[in-house]
């Protein structure tokens, strides 16, 4: 990890209206290189939700080392909640149904990207309904972003000219360090 | 010559294939106006403002509504004149009583991705699109209609039942209910340009 948190962390203080962060080499190239070998993932298509590869897999020494990360720029101890890996490639999306059906309510989500090369393409786009926090897809990159206040997401659809390009990525959520009020790490909500 | 010739309509037949047509209810109908009343509408497209257009289920270019263009007008007139509703109501079978009409530009990468057209409150009836661009001026952008199976609110399963290509000159009228999945596929070059809209209550 190479990003500044104290900076970090006081974007994420003053971030408005919508509270997230772009975090960058939230992981190194060795570990992503290796789950994208390693996850094995899960057709999903539901057509008005999303067209989409999935893999709940745990990682937990990789959750925690993100969560430690998160809760330093949050200013407070999160805890891995829920993780889905995505993999998408040309014609795949993920709508904000898809997020309405998935999502429970948890505080914060954590986005990194794990893709080998970028696209110039494939945001994940964040909106209060009023605002927009695009996270675009850098390789090793991701966003910090709070949850509350009706802030739901969508995976851009990916459109023919991303190629033969995969998007890798992993979403996790994150919640207060409250030990039993959320689901486990690799919980799967459909 | 009224810019779209109803008479010339074969309802009974299109009601039958309505009323036949899977996934669900919906017809296609070729020479929607004369040819040589096309390259006008296809100038009223090029003189109506379009603006980008951008959500979770697409990107494209469109037009306000109600449109600007005097040609544009003339269709909407049309579609919806005694004549235009009448007859769509004698095909559906639903009691339309008025027209809207925006006009939409796909250029590549453009794409409307599956979606139900009904909305609480909204009172559509019936959907339609009508292309005016030769097939050949574009590659995909497609009609694309899903079979699917609900469960209250929530779809259980999708599967895509029928495509309908974007002929120049084509109208198609499709119905409106929570399980009439359908999208426009992306167009991956050229240019796709259709008036659509809704026949509502």
């Amino acid at each position: 990890m190479r990003a500044d948190l104290p900076a970090l962390a006081g974007r994420w203080r003053s971030a408005a209206p919508i509270r997230a962060v772009l975090v960058p080499a939230l992981v190194d190239a060795e570990t992503a290189a290796a789950l994208r070998r390693d996850l094995r993932f899960e057709p999903f298509f539901l057509a008005d939700r999303g067209h989409y590869e999935i893999s709940t897999t745990p990682s937990p020494s990789l959750f925690e080392s993100l969560a430690k990360i998160a809760s330093a720029i949050a200013g407070q101890p999160l805890a891995p909640a829920r993780a889905r890996w995505l993999r998408l490639v040309h014609g795949d999306f993920a709508l904000y149904k898809d997020d309405a059906r998935t999502w429970r309510g948890h505080a914060c989500e954590l986005v990194v990207d794990l893709s080998a090369a970028a696209t110039g393409a494939a945001e994940v786009m964040f909106s209060n309904g009023r605002a927009f926090f695009p996270v675009p897809q850098t390789p090793l990159a991701g966003a910090l972003v709070e949850r509350r206040g009706g802030v739901t997401r969508y995976d851009r659809y990916l459109s023919h000219r991303v190629g033969e390009a995969e998007v890798f990525r992993l979403s996790l959520a994150l919640h207060p360090e409250d030990p039993g009020t959320e689901g486990e790490p690799g919980a799967e909500h459909r | 010559m009224p810019l779209i010739d109803f008479g010339r309509w074969d309802l009974p037949a299109l009601r039958e294939e309505w009323q036949a047509a899977r996934p669900f209810g919906h017809v296609v109908i070729d020479g929607l106006v004369a040819e040589d009343r096309l390259e006008r509408l296809r100038q009223g497209v090029a003189a109506e403002p379009h603006f980008p257009d951008v959500a979770d289920l697409y990107e494209m270019m469109s037009s306000r509504s109600p449109v600007t263009a005097p040609a544009l007008l003339e269709v909407q007139a049309a579609l919806g004149a005694p004549e235009g509703l009448a007859a769509v109501a004698e095909i559906t079978g639903k009691p339309v009583a008025r027209v809207e009409l925006r006009s939409y530009i796909y250029l590549a990468g453009s794409f409307l991705l599956p979606h139900s057209d009904c909305r609480a409150g909204l009172e559509r009836l019936v959907a339609y699109a009508y292309y005016l661009m030769p097939r050949e001026a574009s590659r995909g952008g497609e009609l694309e209609l899903f079979d699917c199976e609900l469960a209250g609110a929530d779809t259980v399963t999708t599967r895509s039942a029928k495509r309908i290509e974007p002929e120049g000159n084509r109208i198609v009228l499709f119905d409106v209910a929570p399980h009439t999945l359908h999208q426009v596929r992306e167009v991956t070059s050229g240019a796709r340009a259709s008036l659509a809209g809704w026949f509502y209550r």
